[in-house]
């Protein structure tokens, strides 16, 4: 019952004016980003971070979360338009959505796109909201040894998974751990590796790392490219099959459910979320469709999968986020980057003394999707014109917006320095193919790593790690590390 | 671009050395305070170094038995499309040109006057130019002045 008055107390805290507003501003800044590829979701939440300072905990994380939970949906109308994925995670919808675009059938295919991202991202909340509360319990069994091997666990993860070699993304999570460690040693406030200079004293900022290694890469891309990106398709739809598409996902429920429940599973597990859910959604409908040989070739249901645990996995990726401050995301990573600021450590304390703000946030993102997917629903056939301004002018104003929210972050020049050179990081990491997610998740984790680890040390000795549920956490680990080596064995007995 | 696949993990090993180097010869650091670097750092400069074998190797042996990593792999050596050394080189300039013109002119003006210079360098028409470096003026003094109160330096060389 008392759960049931903070659900009814969290659907209205969104309804104030201000959190209204940071929604209404985010929600086509996300849809921008999503629809102009080459400009990820990440960046959006880089470029947006430094606006929360200053702000409310609510508003300042709504700005972040709508902007973030609607990527996607922006994204999945450049895949059907135009063949390119408007963000990583659409490159599931350009197997079907494309080839109905070519077939004539854009309009259907992105009605389909758009209202299973919608509804797919309200299922993602409704798990969250029924999860949260069974957590609570046992978010509890977690101590300091639990928590912090949970951590190592989510940089492994999306080391694993994510693009490049496990290698890199190994380098990647290492790199970002140990560029945590300058500044003051939470332990001891010692300040470590400061080389006699002020700025260093308090270590790297996520602002100016999260900008410089996802946003500055893109600029430089859209900037060498220069041309826009709408040349070999046109972005012509029509309205009339957008409503078909609409009405199609309600022909198709359980292949929405079913698809909708991989996202959000999937997107629980640290690390993993981000390309995986929609792949694994779309390889279990065409597995369970009577006409499997028509996916590829424009085929509608291949369209509803993917979409659907796309924004169902966000709702999944904001469990672990909330109740350990493991991020199931990249994307959920520089949202704990936003908690931080905002003074907030999400973890079984906040889950105690904040659960109306995680149901809060669960609300955002019910109200972010839905109102995305009905703003491009509405406006479908003109947002996706967005495709053709040209990189020269986007570039540079991007350019801006991310120098000036970077000074405004804490009015330090250093930062705006220092965005430039992580942007280097960045763009070299991204041509030699290491993923940059692992490199802002070991950053975010460190401090809160680093403590746990003391603590685990002081209370249970050497051996703090054969607790059982740390033990648990151990063989998942072992798991996760050798993931490829399974995969490939797998793939060999297959073969054979 | 081979080159790099080498150099990356040997600055990342060197970067390391040098910081662990520091903690430990310069400023002495307890062992508590240490634990951490020496863990990440030592992981880091293992992983960079068999990194630096991998790539020195690849042109000999191409395939290892992965059939993924090797995709991958090539990926990551091959050039990535469009984009060449010079081209990105002159592009990063012309970004950079940036910080400069906020230091000299200060941001609500240095911003707008960069913008105009990126806009006719890059072949934008003078109408187009102007109004997009109005329209940043604009929103650098109502949203970030205005509403948001930043504090933004408004005179030359960083003077607000």
């Amino acid at each position: 019952m008392e759960y049931f008055a903070l659900l009814a107390d969290g659907f209205l805290r969104i309804w104030r004016l201000d959190v209204l507003l940071v929604m209404l501003a985010a929600i086509p800044f996300g849809l921008i980003f999503g629809i102009v590829p080459g400009l990820s979701g990440l960046s959006a939440l880089a470029i947006l971070l430094p606006f929360t300072y200053g702000m409310e905990p609510l508003p300042g994380l709504a700005l972040l979360l709508a902007a973030h939970a609607v990527v996607y949906t922006g994204g999945s109308v450049t895949a059907i338009v135009l063949g390119i994925p408007g963000s990583p995670p659409n490159a599931a919808t350009v197997l079907d959505g494309y080839p109905m675009a070519r077939n004539g059938l854009g309009g259907r295919a992105i009605g389909a796109a758009l209202a299973s991202s919608g509804l797919g991202g309200l299922f993602g909340v409704l798990v969250l909201v029924a999860v949260l509360p069974v957590l609570e319990p046992i978010v509890l069994l977690f101590g300091s040894p639990e928590t912090f091997l949970l951590a190592v666990m989510g940089i492994t993860f999306i080391a694993v998974v994510g693009e490049g070699t496990v290698e890199k993304g190994l380098i990647a999570g290492l790199l970002g751990i140990f560029l945590a460690l300058f500044g003051y040693q939470p332990v001891t406030s010692v300040p470590r590796f400061y080389f006699d200079s002020d700025y260093l004293l308090d270590g790297f900022r996520i602002i100016p790392l999260a900008l410089g290694l996802f946003a500055i890469p893109e600029i430089v891309g859209l900037s060498v490219k220069g041309r826009s990106v709408a040349q070999r398709g046109d972005a012509h739809v029509r309205f009339s099959q957008v409503v078909e598409g609409v009405v199609a996902v309600f022909r198709h429920p359980l292949l929405f459910l079913k698809s909708s429940a991989i996202g959000a599973v999937v997107g629980v597990v640290p690390g993993v979320g981000g390309e995986t859910a929609p792949f694994v959604a779309y390889a279990a409908a065409k597995q369970s469709s009577r006409t499997p040989e028509t996916f590829g070739s424009g085929e509608i249901e291949g369209v509803i999968a993917p979409e659907s645990a796309n924004n169902a996995k966000e709702g999944g990726a904001l469990v672990p986020t909330l109740a350990f401050g493991i991020p199931g995301s990249a994307g959920m990573a520089i949202l704990l980057g936003g908690f931080l600021i905002l003074g907030l450590e999400p973890g079984p304390e906040f889950m105690r003394e904040h659960m109306d703000l995680g149901v809060g946030l669960a609300m955002v993102l019910a109200f972010a999707n839905v109102a995305a997917a009905a703003v491009m629903i509405l406006f479908a056939p003109w947002i996706a014109r967005i495709t053709f301004l040209r990189g020269h002018v986007l570039a540079p104003l991007l350019l801006a917006v991310v120098v000036l929210g970077t000074f405004a972050s804490k009015n330090n020049p250093m930062d705006v320095v220092y965005v430039f050179v992580f942007g280097a990081l960045g763009y070299v990491m991204k041509i030699l193919g290491y993923s940059r997610a692992p490199l802002i998740l070991g950053f975010v984790l460190t401090g809160a790593m680093e403590t746990y680890l003391h603590i685990s040390i002081r209370t249970y000795g050497l051996f703090f790690f054969t607790r059982p549920i740390s033990l648990i956490i151990i063989a998942l680990l072992v798991l996760g590390l050798g993931w490829p080596f399974f995969k490939r064995l797998f793939a060999r007995w297959r073969r054979t | 671009m081979r080159r790099l696949e080498i150099i990356f993990p040997a600055l990342l090993i060197a970067f390391v050395l040098l910081v662990v180097g520091a903690g430990v010869f310069y400023y002495q650091y307890s062992f508590t305070v240490m634990r951490f670097p020496y863990v990440s750092g030592g992981l880091l400069i293992l992983l960079a170094g068999w990194r630096i074998r991998n790539a020195l190797a690849a042109p000999s042996s191409p395939a290892d038995g992965s059939r993924a990593e090797t995709e991958s792999e090539t990926a990551a050596i091959a050039p990535p499309p469009e984009e060449s050394a010079r081209e990105v080189l002159l592009t990063g300039l012309w970004l950079l040109g940036i910080l400069p013109a906020v230091w000299i002119f200060g941001y609500p003006a240095g911003i707008p006057l960069y913008l105009m210079a990126y806009f006719r360098g890059h072949g934008e028409r003078w109408a187009v130019s102007i109004a997009l470096s109005l329209v940043a003026l604009a929103v650098t003094y109502f949203v970030f002045i205005l509403m948001l109160k930043v504090r933004l330096p408004v005179l030359p060389l960083g003077f607000s």
